[in-house]
């Protein structure tokens, strides 16, 4: 026989079963690409410098290697599937009297060609692709690039060989299954009658128990810290559960309504139930599977895509203006030196501004102002210490009325305090109600005022509870004296102080702002202002936010996506098989007296029910686990719970769209191979 | 009135890319009464099949008519036609055609349960059939669990089941065994001495023997038929051969 009968063959054998070897080679060419992309995506951006380009090399690096592990995994899956399916094909070849050694030619000959066209078409889509996938990646990273983006030979290479590799190993393993397979067995379908399943009660109820367990576990959770551990042990039940209840649940739920003479016994419950008892029992596992990777997917995707679209609310918890810088004001120490150093806006503005022209940038918002904070309880309107167990303290920010009105949060003529009066502002309302608060020996009454919500702004971090306006400087060290004297009466230490805060935004260019805050300090001193603290800026700290949330966002995309195009076409090739094992059954039920529509809707009832279960049940897993998981975000600072909402519904919403684009290709081609004839 | 009459029928297939006409069938007529057992006997080839989905409504004849009970089979709606199925035709396949998905009772519930009948009218009407067949005690058992004469009397039973003005057979004894063909051709007879009106298509002399009448179909056409009449089934036999033997040789039979 000579060598172009075989290629003929294969090329013929992949033309009729293109049902199969279609799906297998978009795959493999997709999972191609995608390795493609990654690779190239990685070695260019270790060439790049830039702020978050470190985190973002060892996300990638990870993602090429779940990628590559991935894709092996899907490969082996199909090409197993497409053996299977062609069992009897090959069957028919050896009775024809091909030898193994001929018929193990065809078979080398079509994977050859596949991964050719796979190969050529991976790399040919990568290329297309990476360069506007770099682009996204940095556009997702807040990079702005000039880089060329070049693609190197050598990736090209590393592809063709792994991959290359990858499909020898499967032409390998192919053969070697032949070797051992006999001609009859080869002939012999899957007709065999298969027994039907049995209900196991115990299993079912585990099920239904440990899912109970982990949906507890995750609804009761209230300390955010203890969540990240309950959340495992919760995990771990609701991934126990969701394999029972496939495994048994579905199939006791069956029997129960098989029992039920009156339901089952009609028309399309009649053969759903039935079809679906055995459909279960063959998919249980592949279905939990699908339902827990899902579910995971999902959770790491809402929760990414929220981490990064909440990042710059986030940022601003912890850095409510761009340049922050404080000082300490101590007005005691200076009298000792001679000098009584009261800050003046009006100098440090100017250091700001010189320093903006010389960098380039713009200053905004610039406002400076004196804070004190005093951490304690209060007790029956006492000021008392913190208790040593932490379980709930009041955190106040005391400011001057000069700087709140300076603010904007009230006006100058709505207000006027004494000593010893105070406005508070606080969205406690146990805070809120309180006449009074006394310190050791001076009490300050608490006037009411109409304060603008914007001071809300003011709760720099989540434990902030309240704000209190005093007369002026000197009532601020009157408790700040106060509070100290506290401390050391319960043998501590006086170690509250009054700090002056100045703080502005900056536009311009991100590397100007960035030389900005850099020389600022030293421009400070110069210019003799004392008692520097912090001069701190928000672009640092945010670039490496920015770089870790957005190449965790751009894994997970990636992930998730070739994760859901394994899951559809794993699913779709479940189907397909079980197509051409129904067609026989479902000719049977249209010679008995069973109409077209009939059968139509008993496909659509069963792929349905195949399609949709899985990620039902993760839709569910998903809104028992939302509670917790917006606790765990709120450790991250991420506290704004609608884009949460919105994230997760917005990511499901996708997942479910492009699964049911693929349900309707699938019914389809499954409807169309039960049909023919 | 003839419970069954075919008039005229023909049926031309045409290959996929035009050009070749094959004329499975010529022009057939022929009709069954109430109550009669009818044979048809052929060799591969000569058209049995066609005519058998023809009169099973599952393909359509090119001309022609087929009367059943006086309505024209030919032109009932694709729509309307499981339900006429259904609701006029038995059919017994070779292969048995029972789902191994469901238990031999639910096998020969399903017709019922398609015309939405209701669940103890199902299983009153099962309990006679069941019995008259001999399977009452394998009701509960899978498909892949009994025999095959078993099977194919459970397949009978599914054609039973809906009261068919017409049970249609094709090749029944095709995959039994001899035991179970004697079995399964005593089974018939009963049925067909309690009124049932029966059209089987078959290659087995020994089967068609059994029937009251054989007709014999060479070319798309019927060639010959014979009346069992006052026969006994072993006259009949040989008379059947004999026909045979003269239908191979391709000679002449209209005496």
């Amino acid at each position: 026989m000579n060598k172009s009968l075989y290629q003929k063959l294969a090329i013929n054998n992949i033309k009729k079963n293109r049902n199969t070897f279609l799906p297998f080679t978009i795959s493999n060419t997709t999972m191609i690409a995608m390795f493609f992309m990654l690779l190239s995506i990685r070695d260019q951006a270790s060439m790049a410098t830039f702020f978050g380009g470190n985190t973002m090399h060892t996300m990638l690096n990870l993602g090429v290697w779940i990628c590559g592990l991935f894709s092996i995994g899907v490969i082996y899956y199909t090409n197993g599937f497409l053996m299977k399916r062609r069992k009897k094909e090959l069957g028919l070849y050896s009775i024809l009297g091909l030898e193994k050694k001929h018929i193990g030619k065809v078979l080398f000959w079509e994977i050859a060609l596949v991964s050719a066209v796979s190969i050529i078409g991976g790399i040919f889509v990568g290329m297309l692709f990476s360069k506007l996938m770099y682009l996204v990646l940095l556009n997702l990273l807040q990079v702005s690039s000039n880089l060329v983006f070049s693609l190197s030979i050598k990736t090209v290479g590393t592809v063709v060989v792994i991959f290359g590799a990858i499909f020898a190993v499967t032409i390998l393993y192919n053969n070697v299954r032949l070797m051992f397979l006999k001609p009859i067995e080869l002939l012999r379908g899957s007709d065999e009658g298969e027994k039907e399943p049995k209900a196991k009660w115990i299993i079912a109820i585990m099920g239904f128990v440990c899912l109970g367990i982990g949906y507890y576990l995750a609804l009761t959770t209230q300390n955010a810290i203890a969540a990240i551990n309950i959340f495992f042990i919760a995990v771990l039940f609701v991934i126990a559960g969701t394999y029972f209840l496939f495994m048994s649940g579905s199939i006791v739920f069956l029997k129960l309504l098989k029992k039920n003479k009156n339901y089952y016994y009609h028309k399309t419950h009649f053969i759903t139930v039935s079809g679906l008892m055995y459909r279960m029992k063959q998919n249980a596992i592949g279905l939990a599977n699908i339902c827990i990777l899902s579910t995971a997917v999902l959770v790491v995707l809402s929760s990414t895509v929220s981490l990064y679209l909440g990042l710059d609310n986030v940022m601003r918890t912890f850095y409510p203006s761009d340049i922050m810088t404080d000082y300490v004001y101590e007005p005691e120490q200076d009298a000792i030196e001679g000098n009584n150093y009261i800050y003046d806006n009006q100098l440090i503005t100017e250091v700001f501004q010189k320093q903006a022209e010389l960098n380039h940038v713009t200053v905004t918002d610039a406002k400076g102002y004196y804070n004190l904070s005093i951490v304690g309880n209060i007790e029956n309107n006492n000021f008392t210490e913190i208790d040593s167990e932490l379980s709930s303290f009041e955190d106040i920010e005391v400011m001057t009325l000069e700087d709140f009105v300076n603010e904007g949060y009230i006006k100058a003529d709505q207000i006027t305090l004494q000593d010893n009066e105070a406005l508070l502002y606080s969205r406690d309302k146990t805070v809120k109600n309180m006449e009074n608060v006394n310190f050791l020996d001076s009490t300050y009454t608490f006037v009411e005022g109409p304060v603008s919500k914007e001071a809300d702004n003011l709760s720099r971090d989540t434990y902030t509870t309240a704000i209190m306006v005093v007369k002026d400087l000197d009532n601020l060290k009157d408790i700040r004296d106060q509070v100290n004297a506290i401390e050391i009466a319960n043998g501590g230490e006086a170690k509250e102080s009054i700090t002056y805060n100045y703080e502005c935004n900056l536009t311009g260019e991100l590397t100007d702002k960035m030389n900005y805050s850099n020389g600022l300090r030293d421009a400070i001193n110069n210019a003799g202002i004392p008692h520097v603290a912090t001069v701190s800026d928000i672009f640092t700290t945010r670039q490496e936010i920015v770089g870790l949330y957005g190449s965790l966002l751009f894994i997970g995309i990636f992930i998730g996506t070739m994760f859901l195009m394994t899951t559809v076409l794993i699913i779709y090739y479940k189907q397909i098989s079980e197509g051409y094992d129904d067609r026989r059954r479902f000719t049977i039920m249209q010679n008995v007296g069973m109409s077209k529509q009939e059968v139509k809707t008993v496909i659509k009832n069963q792929v349905l029910t195949i399609f949709f279960l899985p990620i039902l049940l993760a839709i569910v897993h998903i809104v028992f686990a939302f509670d917790i998981i917006r606790k765990m975000l709120a450790l991250l600072n991420l506290t704004n719970v609608t884009l949460f909402v919105e994230c997760t519904i917005g990511t499901i919403a996708v997942f479910f769209i492009i699964y049911a684009i693929v349900y309707i290709l699938t019914a389809r081609t499954y409807y169309k191979i039960v049909e023919m004839d | 009135m003839s419970l069954l009459s075919v008039h005229n029928l023909k049926k031309v297939y045409t290959t996929r890319f035009g050009g070749n006409k094959v004329e499975a069938l010529k022009n057939i007529n022929f009709s069954v009464e109430e109550g009669e057992y009818v044979a048809i006997m052929g060799e591969s080839g000569s058209g049995k099949t066609t005519l058998l989905n023809i009169l099973a409504s599952v393909d359509k004849p090119t001309s022609g008519e087929v009367l059943l009970k006086n309505e024209n089979i030919v032109s009932i709606k694709e729509s309307e036609l499981a339900r006429f199925r259904r609701e006029h035709l038995g059919f017994v396949f070779q292969d048995f055609n029972l789902l191994d998905t469901f238990s031999l009772e639910d096998n020969i519930y399903l017709p019922l349960v398609l015309a939405n009948k209701k669940y103890p009218e199902m299983e009153e009407k099962l309990e006679g059939i069941a019995k008259t067949l001999g399977i009452s005690d394998l009701m509960k058992k899978f498909p892949y669990e009994v025999s095959g004469g078993q099977k194919q009397r459970a397949a009978i039973a599914r054609a039973m089941i809906t009261n068919p003005d017409i049970i249609l057979a094709d090749e029944p004894t095709g995959a039994l065994d001899s035991k179970s063909t004697g079995d399964l051709l005593k089974i018939f007879e009963k049925i067909h001495k309690s009124g049932q009106t029966i059209l089987m298509v078959t290659h087995s002399v020994r089967a068609a023997s059994n029937a009251g009448r054989v007709l014999f179909i060479k070319d798309g056409e019927i060639y010959h038929q014979i009346y069992k009449g006052n026969m006994s089934s072993d006259e009949m036999y040989r008379k059947i051969s004999d026909t045979l033997t003269v239908l191979l040789a391709g000679g002449d039979l209209h005496e």
